[in-house]
């Protein structure tokens, strides 16, 4: 789907170079930190940037007829809407510009639970009822893929839970999402693979499983005598750890169970271990950390 | 794949024009504070203020003084309305409201369409309320022929001052903008001598035929008649060049201008 795709922003790469395949009925969770590329990465899907290397397929077509076929939407982070004509009226004129009628608008908007307040105008509408409104207006093309951008920026806990549980139970069924979200939560929670990035590259890819693996196991870090030694060491370690770096003479290594692991590293010459517990949050600044001192 | 059965759906997608968008612009227009005293309730205002001086009910050419002041505030109230639905290009911008459409199948070249043709439509009802207040007071007199040619001008108005704004909509920053149409506009109506303020001198003469709205200025008096003035303006007849070159060229010269940034904007975006 997304083919080594870079993107620049004069001397900035907010992109550089990810490869991601998402198969249909995947809800994939982007997670990184602000900054990561997320949200570039995400707009070069849909159309609104392109890129300046690689390419962007979405079930065979270019981003564009994509969009104008309706076969993909999005909510996006914040914006978008007019705060002075209704929620009515905003889903009215998408469902128009796709070709639809106003008993398409009526059935969108009971999808997504705005019935009730159809006829507010938008500007004294919370942010809860705007996600609302924009995914309502997302759904309106029926779309294969949804692509949900930061949906739940700016809402309390409370509001959080609710739009993703409707977001499950009317609105997803049975369509690719991809979500892009910097609450690890959100991710372990609500997506069946998570793929972390991190000053634009895929750092980690897995189910949530295998996410969560990282996050329960250990760190073990030691010092070598040499950068070689360090090396030599991390490789030593495949099978042992779920991954193992260098960084100048200092191993640092995550695995699931740290005892054999520490055993390895004696072995091989290392001293001054320290083995930690890693937490979610731990395993993400770890993943998005390491890539940014590489 | 889907959850709910989806309704049939028409196979044509709009790429351009959508009546509900006018629709809904059109009801915008209609609740902006803004809009509703600047382009509607102030052209009423100056019609009857100046057109109750004394000797506005004296014959002049094919009508009187009051009846020139009405096709006056006709295109004011016109070039006002347009000049304010295209500051709404410049508001929604931050809003992110680009991005939401460019997510549909409208095209960016039909959100520039539908913004012009809301401006003209919601012109016609900007002139419209005058006429009808200017019936109900009776107080200008002028051939019916001559009505319908000041909503030709208070339209050609539309259109110069609904590109200008869009110019500069697109090609400065959105808070700045808003801040700079309304004073452009009416250094114009001054300049050009739709508030019969006069501006005496050859410079200012000068002047006169070359700003934007000059040409509806001299074009509505050219109707009543070659020797017809206000202020020493007017004074020509309907064919003078001045006065086309003024009104198409300005049309001209601002739409290309609205072309060229709006070409600039779509690119950076």
């Amino acid at each position: 789907m997304l083919r080594q795709l870079h993107k620049n922003f004069g001397d900035v790469q907010a992109v550089a170079g990810i490869d991601l395949t998402i198969n249909p009925g995947e809800v994939v969770a982007l997670l990184g930190p602000n900054g990561a590329g997320k949200t570039t990465t995400l707009d070069m899907v849909l159309g609104l940037g392109e890129p300046t290397s690689g390419s962007v397929q979405v079930g065979g077509l270019t981003p564009r007829q994509a969009v104008d076929a309706g076969r993909v939407a999005a909510v996006t982070q914040t914006g978008g809407l007019l705060s002075d004509i209704t929620v009515y009226d905003h889903i009215r004129l998408v469902a128009d510009l796709f070709g639809y009628g106003k008993d398409r608008a009526e059935q969108v908007m009971q999808q997504s639970g705005v019935t009730a307040i159809a006829k507010r105008k938008v500007q004294v509408c919370s942010g809860g009822e705007k996600q609302r409104l924009k995914l309502a207006m997302a759904l309106v093309s029926d779309p294969d893929l949804m692509i949900l951008d930061e949906p739940t920026t700016g809402m309390d806990v409370a509001a959080r839970q609710d739009f993703w549980a409707d977001i499950h139970d009317q609105a997803l069924g049975g369509r690719t999402v991809i979500f892009a979200t910097h609450y690890l939560e959100e991710a372990d929670e609500f997506s069946d693979r998570v793929v972390v990035i991190s000053s634009g590259k895929i750092v980690a890819d897995g189910t949530t499983a295998e996410i969560r693996a990282l996050a329960s196991g250990r760190s073990v870090q030691a010092d070598f005598a040499s950068t070689e030694a360090a090396q030599a060491a991390a490789q030593g370690l495949a099978g042992l750890v779920l991954s193992a770096k260098a960084q100048g003479p200092r191993l640092i290594a995550h695995a699931e169970d740290s005892d054999p692991v520490v055993k390895a590293v004696f072995a091989a010459g290392g001293h001054d271990v320290l083995v930690a517990s890693l937490g979610l949050e731990d395993a993400f600044l770890q993943l998005t950390q390491q890539e940014d001192e590489a | 794949m889907t959850a709910v059965p989806v309704q049939t759906r028409s196979t044509h997608p709009r790429h351009g024009i959508s009546w509900v968008y006018t629709v809904i612009e059109l009801k915008r227009a209609a609740t902006r504070g803004v809009t509703l005293f600047f382009c509607v309730l102030m052209p009423i205002m100056f019609y009857l203020l100046f057109g109750s001086m004394s000797g506005m009910d004296q014959p002049d050419g094919r009508g009187n003084a009051n009846a020139a002041m009405l096709a006056f505030m006709a295109f004011y109230g016109a070039s006002m309305t347009a000049a304010t639905q295209a500051l709404t290009i410049a508001s929604e911008r931050p809003l992110g409201w680009n991005r939401a459409l460019r997510l549909t199948p409208m095209r960016p070249w039909a959100y520039m369409v539908t913004k012009n043709v809301t401006s003209l439509i919601a012109s016609l009802v900007s002139v419209g309320i005058l006429y009808l207040v200017a019936a109900i007071v009776s107080r200008a007199h002028m051939p019916g022929w001559m009505w319908l040619a000041a909503v030709g001008i208070a339209m050609l108005g539309a259109l110069t001052f609904g590109a200008l704004g869009q110019t500069i909509c697109l090609a400065i920053k959105s808070d700045v903008a808003t801040g700079l149409i309304i004073p452009i506009l009416l250094i114009c109506c001054f300049l050009s001598g739709v508030f019969a303020i006069p501006m005496s001198g050859a410079f200012f003469e000068v002047l006169q035929k070359i700003v934007p709205m000059g040409g509806m200025v001299n074009l509505t008096l050219a109707m009543f008649g070659p020797n017809v003035t206000i202020n020493d303006t007017g004074g020509m007849a309907v064919g003078d060049w001045r006065i086309w070159v003024n009104l198409i060229g300005w049309i001209v010269v601002l739409f290309a201008a609205a072309g060229l940034a709006w070409r600039r904007d779509t690119r950076r975006q």
